[in-house]
């Protein structure tokens, strides 16, 4: 018999964390929320076609990842005005959240291709290993340090300090 | 063995990530208000699209309903040829809060000129004034006599429309001239949209109610928010019976504006929407054969008023929306092309 990954326990746990990478990658939280739970309403429709529930929350977060990339790319085309669009969290509106310094960075973080921030976050956000980090964005392990790597060395470029 | 870098950046994140207020989170709905919310939510949007699948594919209306096919999903394969407009500010559009109600200045107007110039991506630069836009809008709408009495030439804005290099980063446009003083408002025609085919005949549009309608004609109780936005469905509608889809097919045959009609079954209503939306997977994934409405689509007699017809057929049982293609066509235009974003009830006085 197959296993059935039970996907909304899942979600329930991770709910605040995959709100804050969503968070992180489209800058407000109730975009992010909106993304977490149309992430989660695909996920769970789809579950028993899991094949292997040791993968779930991976395939979770890639579910938020791609949400996150809808958001934006309709944000930067002619959605731009239709969706609502509260101060994102780098932005001078939520200064009192977030630190100056942090915000700069934040901002540097948010201008790289969109492979290398994404990287970024799985990284330095959620901790994740190259291969997880591989399986969650659907791209080599070797890429993922490759892209790591530049995208360091694009934020110390942007904020001035490369040697 | 860290760098400082990778330590401020975990720190930063973790600032950011905290801004998150949990008292507020909103509980992710389970499965069994899903298949009440979410499914609906989801037969609102397919119900959109298909709205202009059968729009653009029926008659062939070429790009006006290509306009709104890519209005109403943004476009995944962005590396055609095709021009991108940047709107100006304009203080008839107070809403946008980049131009906060004001017109663009001279000033503001040379620089992005001269910005968008120095674009690798941009090949060529086309500067449309207020007057050339009123000019142009008047040509496109000389038939919509409601919108061209509604605006005067001050209400247009003007626009810089930017040939993109072939396979150019079109993405890279819109971001280079994020939060550029002056600019409204970047829109993205893709390639597919091409000139106007003014030859074709807009249909209307009859859809049947479905299972698990959202729709209120269908009996479904909706729940609208302070604004009136569609939020999600507290009862689900009824499917229009046999017996009901009879009684329109006869009232259609009887209605004298009407010069044809054809019936799309859920079957050919999927094909279209697959037919239009190659390249979007998200979009194909979330929609099955039966999540499909039925329709019935009009090709009107010419020069006939269409709010009769409209308005008779909204009364029928069993349809759950009745489509205006002239209008929604024309919508999409005034989007793309004018930068103006104005609702049906304005734009098409003989009936959305």
């Amino acid at each position: 018999m197959r296993e059935q990954v039970d996907v909304s326990v899942i979600f329930a746990e991770h709910h605040v964390g995959l709100v804050r990478l969503a968070l992180i990658m489209v800058g407000d939280q109730a975009t992010a929320e909106d993304v977490v739970q149309e992430a989660f309403a695909r996920t769970h429709a789809g579950r028993g076609r899991l094949r292997d529930p040791g993968r779930a929350l991976v395939y979770v977060r890639s579910a938020v990842l791609n949400g996150c990339r809808s958001v934006l790319r309709r944000r930067a085309t002619v959605f731009r005005r239709a969706v609502p669009y509260e101060p994102p969290v780098w932005s001078a509106e939520s200064a009192a959240m977030v630190t100056e310094e942090r915000r700069e960075l934040l901002l540097a973080l948010r201008e790289l291709p969109r492979r290398q921030r994404e990287a970024l976050t799985l990284r330095y956000y959620l901790g994740l290993a190259d291969q997880e980090i591989a399986e969650t964005m659907r791209i080599s392990a070797s890429t993922v340090r490759s892209t790591i790597a530049r995208g360091l060395t694009a934020l110390r470029r942007a904020l001035g300090e490369d040697s | 063995m860290n760098s400082p870098m990778e330590d401020r950046l975990r720190e930063a994140l973790t600032e950011a990530g905290a801004t998150i207020d949990t008292s507020t989170l909103r509980p992710l709905h389970g499965a069994q208000q899903r298949s009440r919310f979410r499914v609906d939510l989801r037969l609102v949007a397919v119900a959109a699209v298909v709205v202009l699948v059968g729009v653009a594919g029926a008659v062939g209306m070429g790009g006006r309903g290509d306009v709104d096919r890519a209005v109403a999903v943004s476009p995944d394969h962005r590396q055609g040829k095709g021009e991108m407009i940047v709107f100006l500010c304009s203080k008839t559009l107070p809403k946008e809060e980049a131009c906060q109600g004001r017109d663009v200045t001279a000033e503001e107007t040379k620089a992005v000129g001269a910005l968008v110039r120095q674009l690798p991506e941009v090949e060529s630069v086309a500067f449309i004034d207020q007057a050339g836009a009123y000019e142009k809008f008047r040509r496109e709408f000389v038939r919509n006599k409601a919108l061209l009495d509604g605006f005067r030439a001050v209400d247009l804005p003007a626009s810089f429309r930017l040939t993109i290099r072939d396979g150019a980063d079109r993405d890279r446009v819109p971001r280079a001239l994020r939060g550029v003083a002056g600019i409204q408002n970047v829109m993205d025609l893709s390639s597919d949209m091409v000139a106007d085919n003014a030859d074709a005949r807009p249909v209307v549009k009859a859809f049947l109610c479905g299972k698990e309608a959202h729709q209120t004609p269908c009996g479904a109780e909706q729940v609208v928010d302070g604004k009136g936005n569609f939020k999600g469905v507290k009862k689900a509608g009824k499917a229009a019976t046999n017996a009901e889809k009879a009684a329109v097919q006869d009232l259609i045959d009887s209605l004298p504006d009407v010069e044809s009609s054809t019936f799309v079954d859920q079957g050919a209503a999927y094909e279209n929407f697959q037919k239009s939306f190659p390249d979007n997977k998200a979009l194909l994934d979330s929609a099955k054969v039966t999540d499909m409405p039925e329709s019935f689509i009009l090709t009107m007699k010419p020069e006939v008023d269409r709010s009769k017809t409209i308005s008779r057929l909204k009364r029928q049982p069993g349809i759950a929306a009745v489509v205006n293609g002239a209008c929604t066509a024309d919508k999409g235009l005034l989007m793309a092309n004018f930068g103006l974003f104005l609702p049906g009830s304005k734009v098409c006085p003989d009936g959305e």
